[in-house]
């Protein structure tokens, strides 16, 4: 039988097995897909900030990252939010905020 | 618990030529060792928040420096783990460690069974968390990342003979914090040992 650690532990079968053990506990995956995805977002935005880009369209995980539940919540709260705001503007006489106006 | 054979390092030597050639095809290196390295910043943070960031930089790293990468023969979790170990040493932030729970998927193991290997799972994660920092670093590189001694020294800067030393003495010390395998590990010993 192959020598796992490269130590003397022929004959430790205990001690072979605890090496089964910790392999299959650490071998686990941590990180759920949306960790991946958040992950590799953020490191495909320093490699864009350090002048490398093109992986944004390379990396298909980018896609399904934008296409997730609680980003695309996300963007709703953020599309009911303007819309309360010109509502209240609106209300107060403001009017649409200038970015509204000019598109 | 193998290490890499030499056809599975000749597939990961095209994997690493097909992103050279081509960005998109840099995506599965992503998903085969991401969770491996996040778990070993994790390891030297204690802080999930900077594990993941020093995760997020080691593979922008790994982007930038594609086109250079020249291949030595070694899996590429080795270089991965040496740049975020570089990272961490860089960044000496180093807070409490706060255990995390596996994110699993085996839909074929019973709900008992999975139970059972879950909380045995917890106890071997939590153990090592408390290993010594060094030997907590040789274990996850050992057995999380299916790393040779000789990469190991590399990555840890330590002598081979070292890094040994740390292993045989994180096991030694896990042995005692964690009793007998489960049967199954057992079982499996037992079968390898009859057809040895």
């Amino acid at each position: 039988m192959p020598e796992p650690l490269g130590l003397d532990l022929a004959g430790d079968a205990e001690l072979t097995a605890l090496g089964v053990e910790l392999h299959a506990a650490l071998q686990q995956p941590w990180l759920s897909g949306l960790d991946r995805a958040r992950i590799h977002a953020r490191a495909v935005e320093i490699a864009e900030a350090h002048g490398h880009g093109g992986f944004r369209r390379a990396w298909p995980q980018l896609a399904q990252l934008s296409a997730h539940p609680a980003m695309v919540g996300g963007a709703a709260a953020a599309v009911l939010a303007l819309a309360g705001l010109v509502a209240l503007r609106e209300r107060r006489g403001h009017g649409a905020p200038s970015v509204l106006r000019a598109a | 618990m193998a290490h890499k054979t030499e056809s599975e390092l000749a597939a990961e030597r095209e994997l690493i030529l097909a992103a050279q050639r081509d960005r998109a095809a840099f995506a599965p290196l992503y998903e085969r060792y991401v969770d491996q390295i996040f778990a070993y910043a994790y390891s030297l943070t204690h802080n999930r928040e900077l594990a993941e960031d020093v995760t997020a930089a080691t593979f922008a790293r790994a982007i930038e420096e594609l086109p250079r990468f020249e291949w030595r023969g070694v899996p590429y979790s080795a270089w991965l783990y040496r740049v975020a170990a570089n990272l961490v040493a860089r960044d000496k932030r180093r807070p409490g460690w706060i255990e995390l729970s596996p994110h699993l998927h085996d839909d074929e193991e019973s709900p008992e069974d999975a139970a059972t290997r879950l909380d045995r799972d917890a106890r071997i994660r939590a153990a090592v968390a408390e290993l010594p920092a060094d030997q907590r670093q040789a274990v996850l590189l050992r057995f999380g990342g299916d790393l040779r001694n000789k990469e190991i020294a590399g990555i840890m800067e330590r002598s081979e003979g070292a890094v040994k030393l740390l292993t045989f003495r994180a096991m030694t010390t896990l042995r005692k914090r964690l009793g007998a395998p489960l049967p199954a590990e057992r079982d499996e010993q037992g079968a390898r040992r009859r057809h040895a």
